[in-house]
């Protein structure tokens, strides 16, 4: 590579011109001049990179008639091995015509394809990561200016560009219209005390669409007096957009969270403590949120079942993600204590392992379930009654009154005695019946004094 | 063989009633039990290689119940020599599904009993014959 970055020189004057510099020919380019058959003039041309030879033509026409006495080109020239190669020609006349023309000149001549390369990656790397360079100038009279903008970004981002340079009201077309107060006031706070410039505005592509773009950059004061400031601008429409998509889910999150009718609340594994309450749970509880914040989860647990936290809350930590639901009791600010049905989820909040919490009070669905199951337990008495003690005189009186039809098997004194016992079965058979009566009676009051109760609550 | 016809149950209503009834077929008195202890006793007095016995028996019954009487002739062995007809008043599915599960239940009848429902029962006809 040393021989390839290696300077050689040359000299052009109106008898001599170009490629005289048999060792750069030989070393960078791998022909061995004169003798190469491709290397004759009339395959010279066919050398270079399709119309490059026609642009370093032009550009040493325009050098030989002009007054520069400087001259810089770069081109590509195809190698022995038929790769390209990047070469720059620079030098400096030495020689002048009347009219000030320059008719000889010495200088270098170097291959610069590495880099060339890097600077093309480079050039890749910044239109890849969107980044817009754009140098404002401050004259005296505190004007600014467009100085310089990076012109392959602004294509990228589909801004007029063009004019951009030569426009005296730039902002207009590098930001919306809703924003350029306030890249103003940033630009001249940043001028006028020499401050880090930083700012976020939006700027509307030829297409209409909105692009969020972020520009830091620090002033800089020149020898002259005049003041610069380089901007990076970077595209941060895609970061907005998530910003904004998490500040919804967020939004919507915390709205389901804080207006659920059940009471919820955030808790930390680790130390118990409350870390968000939302308001049925604030109603439900009786303490405020401030109160909620100082307190732990043991402070709405009666102490009869502090045990049971203890061990459930170490269950869960050695499985986080464990979802998980049961009955608890919870004690309320004013000591009422009631049966909750809870479910607890895992939840990352504020960066911290929590687990959000669910409590439904369940205590008048019990009192209803206690209910259903006495009216059962009342309703299974009857069916037992009426299945065997109701039965037993039903069935006496039948075989009874089935025997009276049998006329000349009974005598005088089991005539007495059948109509004693039919007496005695249907006085059984009544007492039976207002028995069932009884308990239909009692079940019915125990229901109304729930009700009542349900009322009352 | 001796074929012996007990009836087993606590209401004396009910046994005045059988009695009525069976003399119709039979001369001789059925001999009643009024609970399945006294019944159980005369049985393990009076068993033998030649007596079977046909126990016409209630459910509901003071001291030993129907169902603890047939598990202790169950327990005895003697449930081989001894087939049962529960006669009850119970409207119970449930005991109609118990009486399933002991095989020397031939017959599960609602009381009260009739002529109809003896006259359905050969096994019952042919025991009030051999009393």
């Amino acid at each position: 590579m040393g021989t390839l970055n290696k300077f050689y020189g040359w000299r052009w004057d109106e008898e001599d011109p170009i490629f005289k510099n048999l060792e750069y020919i030989k070393k960078v380019l791998g022909y061995v001049a004169p003798d190469d058959q491709s290397f004759t003039a009339n395959n010279f041309k066919e050398l270079f990179y399709p119309g490059d030879f026609e642009l370093l033509q032009k550009s040493w026409k325009a050098y030989k008639t002009g007054t520069n006495h400087s001259f810089e080109k770069s081109y590509r020239f195809k190698h022995k091995d038929g790769s390209w190669r990047w070469i720059k020609e620079s030098g400096l006349a030495n020689e002048f015509n009347p009219s000030n023309n320059p008719i000889g000149a010495i200088g270098t001549i170097q291959e610069v394809t590495d880099k060339k390369k890097k600077n093309t990656h480079l050039k890749s790397i910044l239109k890849s990561v969107s980044i817009i360079i754009l140098r404002l100038k401050q004259d005296s009279n505190n004007n600014l200016k467009v100085e310089h903008i990076s012109e392959e970004a602004l294509q990228h981002w589909n801004i007029p560009c063009k004019t951009l340079l030569k426009d005296e009201d730039y902002l207009r077309n590098l930001a919306h219209k809703d924003d350029l107060g306030r890249i103003r006031t940033a630009l001249n706070n940043s001028f006028s005390k020499m401050e880090f410039f930083e700012c976020q505005w939006r700027v509307v592509s030829q297409e209409d669409k909105i692009i969020w773009c972020q520009g830091v950059g620090t002033p800089i004061k020149d020898k002259d007096g005049s003041c610069f400031l380089d901007i990076v601008i970077t595209d941060i429409t895609k970061e907005k957009l998530y910003t904004e998509q998490l500040k919804v889910s967020e939004e919507k999150y915390h709205s389901l969270f804080q207006h659920s009718p059940q009471p919820s609340w955030v808790y930390n594994l680790e130390t118990l403590a409350f870390l968000n309450v939302n308001s049925a749970a604030i109603e439900k509880y009786g303490y405020s949120k401030d109160e909620f914040m100082g307190m732990t989860l043991a402070d709405i647990r009666p102490e009869c079942e502090m045990k049971y936290l203890e061990k459930q809350v170490q269950k869960t930590r050695e499985n986080y993600l464990n979802l998980f639901d049961g009955h608890f009791k919870h004690i309320t600010k004013k000591g009422e204590i009631f049966t909750v049905h809870l479910y607890s989820s895992p939840i990352t909040y504020n960066g911290q392992k929590c687990r959000q919490i669910i409590a439904i009070d369940i205590s008048e669905k019990m009192k209803y379930l206690k209910f259903i199951e006495n009216q059962n337990k009342s309703l299974k008495k009857i069916g037992w009654m009426q299945s065997h003690e109701l039965r037993a005189p039903l069935v006496r009186l039948m075989g009874l009154i089935n025997l009276l039809n049998d006329h000349d098997s009974i005598c005088k004194e089991e005539m007495n005695y059948i109509n004693k016992e039919i007496i005695n079965s249907a006085n059984e058979m009544d007492v039976m019946t207002k028995n069932i009566a009884k308990i239909i009676n009692d079940t019915q009051l125990k229901e109304k004094r729930n009700d009542a109760q349900i009322i009352a609550d | 063989m001796t074929h012996r016809l007990l009836q087993i149950d606590d209401d004396p209503v009910i046994l005045f009633l059988h009695n009525k009834l069976f003399s119709k077929y039979t001369n001789s008195k059925i001999e009643q039990f009024k609970n399945g202890k006294l019944a159980l006793d005369h049985i393990l007095a009076n068993n033998g290689p030649d007596i079977s016995y046909m126990l016409l028996l209630d459910i509901n019954m003071p001291v030993i119940n129907g169902w603890e009487f047939m598990d202790e002739i169950c327990n005895l062995g003697l449930d081989r020599s001894i087939s049962v007809v529960i006669l009850t008043s119970s409207a119970d599915y449930a005991d109609l599904d118990k009486s399933k599960s002991y095989d020397n239940i031939v017959h599960f009848i609602q009381k009260p009993l009739t002529r109809e429902k003896i006259e359905k029962i050969p096994l019952l006809l042919e025991y009030l014959n051999l009393q």
